[in-house]
């Protein structure tokens, strides 16, 4: 887990990586806030197509602070994917 | 030019015309002309019928519009996702002779009482009327390609054989294509850059591969790696991606020719793929084109890049560009529109099934809708759109019709921002926009829409909006 301070509230809150990986693929596939996007696949949901795609790469780069090599881009199928992505980068502090 | 065949030519028959990955089987020539007599033997109809074809990146759609245009048919190529309802308004409109589809799309009840189906393999399914023949088609009509093929737009570029083999000879001519070229498609087949691409290949003896796999997948480059592909293009998204991917990472080394189209490439990634397709002893071409002029129009040589990234190109050749305003020509460096005139100009739109009895009725003569300018060296540039269309992430969006589907939520714009749709809406109006919905029917991401909010949208005097002071007013704040 990590501290992460919100612009609005200017106040610390704990923050998981799973759920900064939640919200970056919200961001990145413009998914409803509350959907629960940890069983999303790429081949199962509409707005993951290349366009989103490269968005999501994008989106989980922001939040992680992470450069993704062309081999994860082209592995990046589904939320565990990313998690494994990220693990690999030392990303996740989720454990 | 008469001879209406991609593919009895002096070609082998026994070359390689097209991999087909769903399959994973080539078709040789022989194997192709085959299989498309084998498609329009299946057609009972005595005149030249009307087709259309909801077609996917698979041998069986490819067979249908190749058998459906060769025995002189008309058809026309449409997305398969298109969202149901669009779908429906253009079949009922047009009441096609018989109709193309995937198996898996169910068709509306009323319709389907109007069709016999006989399966097309195990994925596709082949629809004829029961009542054919009941609008008259313009002998020379081949293929129809929508305007906005996401917003099922019914408005309908009408193309001839002529304007079909015409601008295959020219593409051919300018990128020195012949039976060693082999190109992966990377667009949609029901798109106007990817039917292009089956007709040059078919008609320099070269081949070319379908695949239903996304660009950004490991699938993907491995059919481009393992079927060998020579030559590869796309829009400026599709390089865009491909910049992310790195091309040395996707150790496709055969990977020499790349083409570029749909809209202008940031000159950065012009200078870079230039420059990696020269490394690797290749070259860049990019080229600028319509639906409405078949397909190319115009095409830079990749002797002048880097120093010409911004440009255009020449005509093609049999082609000639210029620049007009206000009914006259212009000069070098004086901005107007485009003005295409070639063996490859349309033969006109076709909005309903009157229309497809028509002949040439543009003269050969185009003016494109775009803005652009020649330099000294003749060298032209494209520099904005007189009309109202966006490409999207490539794809080219009619924001009229963007405007109409909207429309039920009261009165709205829908303008061009640098490639995206901001799209605005009435403070007071009661529903607001559905723009989710509205990118769920195109089938374009929501990044591609922005929905600004102004207390009242701006009206000229004949009570249309205002889209200059609209966009002028809400890039300020």
């Amino acid at each position: 887990m990590i501290r992460r301070q919100t612009a609005r509230q200017s106040k610390l809150i704990w923050v998981t990586s799973r759920d900064r990986l939640q919200s970056a693929f919200r961001r990145g596939l413009a998914l409803p806030k509350t959907l629960d996007v940890s069983s999303v696949q790429a081949n199962q949901t509409r707005t993951w197509d290349s366009v989103g795609h490269l968005q999501l790469v994008v989106a989980i780069e922001d939040e992680f602070g992470v450069r993704l090599e062309p081999a994860d881009v082209v592995e990046l199928t589904s939320f565990q994917d990313a998690e494994a992505i990220l693990r690999r980068h030392g990303r996740w502090t989720d454990g | 030019m008469d001879s209406r065949t991609f593919l009895t030519s002096d070609h082998d028959p026994s070359s390689k015309a097209v991999w087909d990955a769903d399959s994973e089987r080539w078709f040789t020539r022989a194997e192709l002309t085959r299989s498309m007599r084998s498609f329009s033997d299946k057609l009972p109809f005595t005149r030249k019928a009307l087709g259309f074809i909801f077609a996917l990146n698979d041998a069986a759609s490819l067979i249908a519009y190749l058998g459906s245009i060769e025995c002189g048919h008309a058809v026309a190529m449409l997305d398969p996702e298109l969202d149901s309802p669009l779908a429906l308004n253009l079949i009922r409109r047009f009441q096609p002779d018989f109709i193309v589809a995937p198996a898996s799309q169910a068709l509306d009840s009323g319709i389907s009482a109007q069709y016999s189906a006989t399966a097309l393999g195990t994925q596709h399914v082949l629809l004829c009327s029961l009542r054919p023949g009941r609008c008259e088609i313009h002998p020379d009509v081949a293929l129809l390609i929508s305007t906005s093929g996401s917003t099922g737009s019914p408005k309908l570029v009408r193309l001839s054989w002529r304007n079909l083999q015409s601008n295959a000879a020219s593409i051919n001519q300018v990128l020195l294509n012949t039976d060693l070229d082999r190109a992966m498609l990377t667009t949609p087949i029901f798109n106007g850059y990817a039917q292009s691409l089956v007709h040059t290949h078919l008609a320099a003896g070269g081949s070319f591969v379908l695949t239903r796999h996304r660009i950004v997948t490991r699938a993907f480059w491995d059919i481009v790696r393992e079927a060998e592909c020579s030559g590869i293009g796309g829009t400026p998204y599709f390089y865009q991606a491909l910049d992310r991917l790195d091309l040395d990472f996707l150790r496709v080394p055969q990977l020499k020719k790349f083409v570029q189209i749909g809209g202008r490439l940031a000159e950065s990634l012009v200078r870079k793929f230039h420059e990696s397709a020269t490394r690797r002893g290749g070259s860049l071409h990019i080229m600028y084109g319509q639906a409405e002029a078949t397909a190319r129009i115009s095409g830079l040589p990749p002797s002048m890049l880097p120093a010409a990234a911004r440009s255009v190109g020449f005509a093609l050749p049999g082609g000639r560009l210029s620049v007009e305003a206000d009914g006259r020509c212009c000069g070098p460096s004086q901005e107007g529109e485009l003005v295409y005139e070639g063996p490859n100009v349309m033969m006109g739109y076709a909005s309903e099934p009157l229309d497809l009895a028509a002949g040439y009725e543009l003269g050969g003569k185009l003016h494109t809708g775009d803005l652009g300018y020649y330099d000294d060296r003749g060298l032209f540039y494209v520099s904005g759109r007189r009309a109202r269309f966006v490409k999207v992430f490539g794809w080219r969006i009619s924001l009229d019709e963007v405007e109409e589907l909207l429309s039920d939520a009261g009165p709205v714009a829908a303008v061009n921002e640098n490639d995206r749709i901001v799209i605005f809406c009435e403070e007071r109006q009661g529903p607001t926009p559905d723009i989710e919905g509205l990118s769920a029917r195109l089938h374009i991401h929501p990044s591609g829409f922005e929905l600004r909010k102004v207390s009242q949208i701006p009206r000229l005097a004949n009570g249309k909006a205002d889209y200059h002071s609209l966009l002028h007013n809400s890039s300020r704040q």
